[in-house]
């Protein structure tokens, strides 16, 4: 059969998997093997138009399982018949063939139990290496690489106003996009939103999705009990209707099948139950736990180009690529911004795939775990490596024995070949163990970190990918001794004289795993540094003994006047409790993660169309910065007195300092933040100091904030600061609150420290990795210079007593053998502090306030190698004073 | 070790054998075939190796005519009839002895 018209990387795929039938018993693999290798063309070919490449990989890893069990089963075949059967029959069926495979397998046996302790090195780096690999790509399979969970994931897009965000469409672009566009099948907007559910048991605080009837077609979102939304229901004024999760169906409602038709209470008005959704489905993990038509749930925003809020789901058509679709989308943001250059100028639209949108953030980090844990394996790989040529160098002549008792030079790569197998598949086997623990440990660590966590598991992709990897591993260093010249020689000829060049070659590869340490070393040090920064970043307030907690009055049927004094008295009355010195509220706290956000317009300054900067809002208690621990600059903080006219604001130090030349001159001035025409003016009456308010990484943008009692706002997160440990008054809080407000969702206690350290957990867990590995293959680089020190000295033992003999000091041959020692490391030092300085690219998005060639790091990283490569070569040196010239002369 | 009885067959050799039956004569063919009707996943190592061991117990023979070298059929040998028509009764069997207890349910196609 021609390769005419053969899939992508058949080619390669085709020479892979002539190396893996070599596992195969050579009877077999003579009758069937061009048959084998044609079907597998047919069904590689036909799961590659099937499912594109990731078919073809799947494919890959199928074959590799196949041929390992088969080849296996046929080896043990053969064997068991050569054992049973007559010898004259079974040398027909060239049993001696599998006899010697068997005696080949006894010598590799004996081989690696007659030097134990370097082989469970060998192993355990193996394992290690390997399992890290496996583990880390089962999350690069399962978050990265596997569709996503929705019917033809791959044509779903999300669109924006532009620059790219999250929810920050308005819903009549939304409307004059889909009007005025060809390439989408359908488009949907949606949003996010909390409510309050009653009805079911408690009453409950929980996020809901806003969305319309096309979203939740486009992103499989289809009830199994009941219906989907219909299009009439998305529109003002029709009768609410909800759609429930099937969480809160199974938690709140017992899963009761007689719940549609029925009404619960959201917010406190009744909504009628139409369907309950499948278990598990969900859009982006946004634990939504109820679903409700769009329209009528965000009012008036309906006809409010200036409300940049929500978020847009399309399906491209058949056919229509990203690129034409953007296209198009690009024209019409373009001719809307021109049209409403209020709410629009500068804001154009563009989509980006569904696959970058959800997971954009993360590809980054796995990519760069995955090519450490690539490079840890390389560094493993160097060090069997290592281990074989020792081997071979000890079995010089035992080699050339069997080469003269007419062995073939195959005959002796294969003893090398099965010994490498033997050492790789059991690492192999080991290091599968290690990733499934490692991937159970990470679902847990991970959770709420890592989109997709739950779907990465150890299934047969990920087992094919480790044996494919054991396998590889196994092959190269197995034929390492036959295709180098060294290795050639040993195997071949078994001439003397190769030691010098057995040791030039152990030492290239000691300096190379060095290298790769240093690599390492490097890398997990620009992390370290990036993370000491972080926690030691001016968050703008003072974390210490401030708590948290949210209590949400929506749905209640308090009127503005009650929330407003309901929280001003629980304020008051918190302040009261021992241990509690003061307290406030906010509406969205520090370090939460997100922002809303409005233009920002100043009174008598207007700005250019585009260039209106803009700023996040926040409503505050009087009390809040005062308890948070931050300084008012200028001006004053709110007061009890802020109610009614005139509306006032503060504002942060960066906004004052970008828009008045003196910030203490923004005491006084006018500004509204969001729509013009909507918004009030808001007279600014204080500056207060810089918050990072979005993130620990994110530097503070403008903001302003606002007093409750002018705007108020139903659902708002208490912070007090506590005498001693915030958990010592947590319940007297949580009742006190409870008292005051009767039957009120109170949730979501924490304090701003762990907050704060939480929102660090990823880049610990990162920097954890990074570091165990840069630790371990430090350890496995300075295992490999001392195996290569300890072993030149002993081949120069005769040189050295010679040299003592004739005089030379002790002290010479030790200087002699830390010579070699230091141009191993300085190779290896050398190469990879190059290599590290060219690789630190890939990690600068994950660097914080440290440059990537960072002086600190890259003079601490040859510090540390030079104390180990001291280290290492001390029992070498020292064993070469010792050397004893009268018996090393005699041979001994 | 032709004269031992064959029966109970393994499942692979059993949908090898009904793959043969249906008129599929080559390794992919066959292949697919058992992948269809035992949803066992299968590579061709596994089906080469099957067909060597049935070929050795006289189930199935590789004929050696036919124009193109490389493609050489299986075919299955009356020995090999025999065996499938052996294990359908004996699956046969069991089925009604699992249905005389209730514990499955009845053919369906009234």
């Amino acid at each position: 059969m021609q390769d005419a018209g053969a899939p992508r990387g058949w080619k390669l795929v085709r020479v892979l998997y002539r190396a893996l039938l070599m596992l195969y018993p050579r009877g077999f693999r003579r009758r069937f093997g061009d048959r084998m290798l044609e079907d597998f063309r047919r069904m590689y070919e036909a799961r590659v138009r099937a499912e594109g490449w990731l078919g073809g990989a799947r494919a890959c890893g199928r074959i590799t399982l196949d041929t390992v069990s088969a080849g296996l089963r046929e080896h043990v075949e053969t064997l068991r018949r050569a054992r049973s059967a007559p010898r004259g029959w079974a040398r027909e069926e060239k049993g001696d063939r599998m006899g010697r495979l068997v005696s080949d397998a006894h010598s590799a046996f004996r081989a690696i139990t007659r030097r134990p302790g370097y082989s469970v090195v060998a192993v355990a780096t193996l394992a290690f290496a390997i399992g890290a690999n496996t583990a880390l790509f089962s999350v690069l399979h399962g978050v990265l690489l596997r569709p996503l969970p929705y019917p033809e994931a791959h044509r779903l897009v999300l669109l924006s106003e532009s620059p790219a965000s999250f929810n920050n469409v308005s819903y009549p672009n939304f409307r004059d996009w889909r009007d005025g566009t060809r390439s989408f099948e359908e488009m949907g907007a949606f949003g996010w939103t909390t409510v309050t559910v009653t009805g079911g048991s408690d009453p409950m605080r929980v996020s809901a999705g806003r969305a319309e009837p096309t979203f939740m077609h486009a992103s499989g979102l289809e009830p199994v009990l009941g219906r989907a939304f219909r299009e009439p229901e998305n529109a003002s004024g029709a009768p609410p209707v909800v759609i429930l999760s099937h969480a809160l169906w199974t938690q709140s409602f017992g899963a009761d099948p007689d719940i549609l038709g029925e009404a619960v209470l959201l917010n406190g008005s009744p909504f009628e139950v139409v369907g309950v959704l499948g278990e598990g489905a969900d859009f982006a993990e946004s634990g939504a736990a109820l679903w409700v038509p769009l329209v009528p749930a965000i009012g008036d925003w309906v006809d409010r180009r200036g409300v940049h809020a929500l978020s847009v789901l399309a399906r491209l058509a058949d056919g229509v690529s990203r690129e034409t679709a953007r296209l198009e989308l690009e024209g019409v943001g373009e001719s809307l911004s021109r049209a409403y250059p209020d709410s629009n100028a500068g804001r154009g639209a563009t989509l980006v795939s569904l696959d970058d949108a959800l997971l954009g953030e993360v590809t980054a980090t796995v990519w760069l775990l995955m090519g450490m844990v690539a490079l840890v394996l390389l560094i493993a790989c160097a060090n069997l490596a290592n281990l074989l040529l020792v081997r071979l160098a000890s079995r010089r002549e035992e080699l050339a024995m069997r080469r003269a008792l007419g062995a073939s030079r195959w005959d002796v790569t294969r003893l090398f070949l099965v010994e490498s197998m033997a050492l790789t598949l059991t690492g192999g086997v080991a290091g599968v163990g290690l990733a499934n623990l490692a991937i159970g440990a990470s679902g847990h660590l991970l959770r709420g970190h890592l989109p997709r966590i739950e779907e990465v598991s150890l299934d047969m992709t990920v087992l094919g990918f480790a044996v494919a990897v054991s396998i590889a591993t196994g092959l190269l260093f197995g034929l390492l001794p036959a295709i180098t010249r060294e290795g050639r020689r040993l195997g071949g000829r078994g001439s003397a004289g190769s030691e010098h060049s057995t040791i030039r070659l152990r030492s290239t590869l000691s300096a190379a795993q060095v290298a790769g340490a240093v690599v390492l070393l490097v890398g997990s040090g620009l992390l370290i540094r990036s993370f000491q920064n972080l926690q030691s970043v001016d968050v703008g307030f003072d974390p210490e003994n401030l708590a948290t907690m949210a209590v949400s009055l929506s749905g209640s049927g308090r009127t503005s006047d009650e929330v407003i004094q309901f929280y001003r008295d629980v304020s008051a009355t918190l302040e009261m409790l021992p241990g509690v010195e003061s307290a406030a509220a906010v509406n969205a706290l520090p370090i939460s993660g997100g922002d809303s956000n409005g233009s920002v317009t100043v009174d008598g300054r207007p700005f250019a169309p585009g260039e209106a900067p803009t700023a996040s809002f926040r409503r505050i208690s009087p009390g809040y910065f005062a308890t948070v621990g931050t300084p008012m600059l200028h001006g004053r903080a709110f007061e009890d007195t802020d109610v009614g006219e005139p509306m006032v604001t503060i504002v942060n130090e960066s906004m004052a300092r970008l828009l008045w030349d003196d910030p203490a001159d923004a005491i006084g001035a006018r500004i509204k933040v969001g729509p013009p025409d909507f918004e009030p003016w808001l007279t600014v009456v204080g500056v207060a100091g810089d918050i990072r308010n979005v993130g620990l990484e994110i530097e503070p943008r403008l903001a302003t904030y606002e007093p409750h009692a002018q705007r108020p706002w139903t659902t708002m997160s208490l912070v007090f600061r506590t005498e001693g440990e915030p958990a010592a008054v947590t319940d007297a809080v949580r009742r006190l609150v409870r008292q005051a407000g009767g039957e009120i969702p109170v949730y979501d206690f924490s304090t701003l420290g762990e907050r704060i350290s939480e929102s660090l957990r990823p880049r610990r867990i990162a920097l954890l990795l990074a570091g165990a590995f840069a630790f371990l293959t430090l350890l496995t680089a300075s295992i490999g210079v001392y195996g290569v020190l300890a072993y030149s000295v002993q081949q120069r033992t005769p040189e050295f007593g010679v040299r003592l003999a004739l005089g030379a000091g002790r002290g010479r041959l030790m200087k002699s053998v830390a010579a070699q020692a230091a141009r191993v490391i300085l190779a290896g030092l050398g190469t990879g502090l190059v290599g590290a300085a060219l690789l630190s690219r890939v990690l600068e998005s994950a660097l914080f306030g440290v440059s990537r060639y960072d002086a600190l790091t890259f003079a601490v990283v040859p510090l540390l190698l030079g104390l180990v490569g001291t280290l290492a070569c001390l029992a070498p040196a020292r064993r070469a004073a010792q050397i004893d010239p009268a018996s090393s002369l005699r041979g001994e | 070790m032709s004269e031992a009885p064959h029966n109970p067959l393994s499942p692979i050799v059993f949908h090898v054998l009904l793959a043969i039956a249906d008129g599929h004569e080559h390794g992919y063919a066959i292949g697919k075939a058992v992948e269809e009707t035992s949803g066992l996943r299968v590579g061709p190592g596994t089906i080469y190796g099957s067909l060597q061991r049935m070929e050795r117990d006289g189930l199935v023979a590789e004929s050696v005519d036919r124009a193109d070298e490389r493609r050489r059929p299986f075919v299955m040998t009356e020995e090999g009839r025999r065996a499938l028509e052996a294990e359908a009764a004996r699956i046969d069997r069991l089925a009604v002895l699992a249905r005389s207890r209730d514990l499955v349910p009845g053919p369906e196609t009234a």
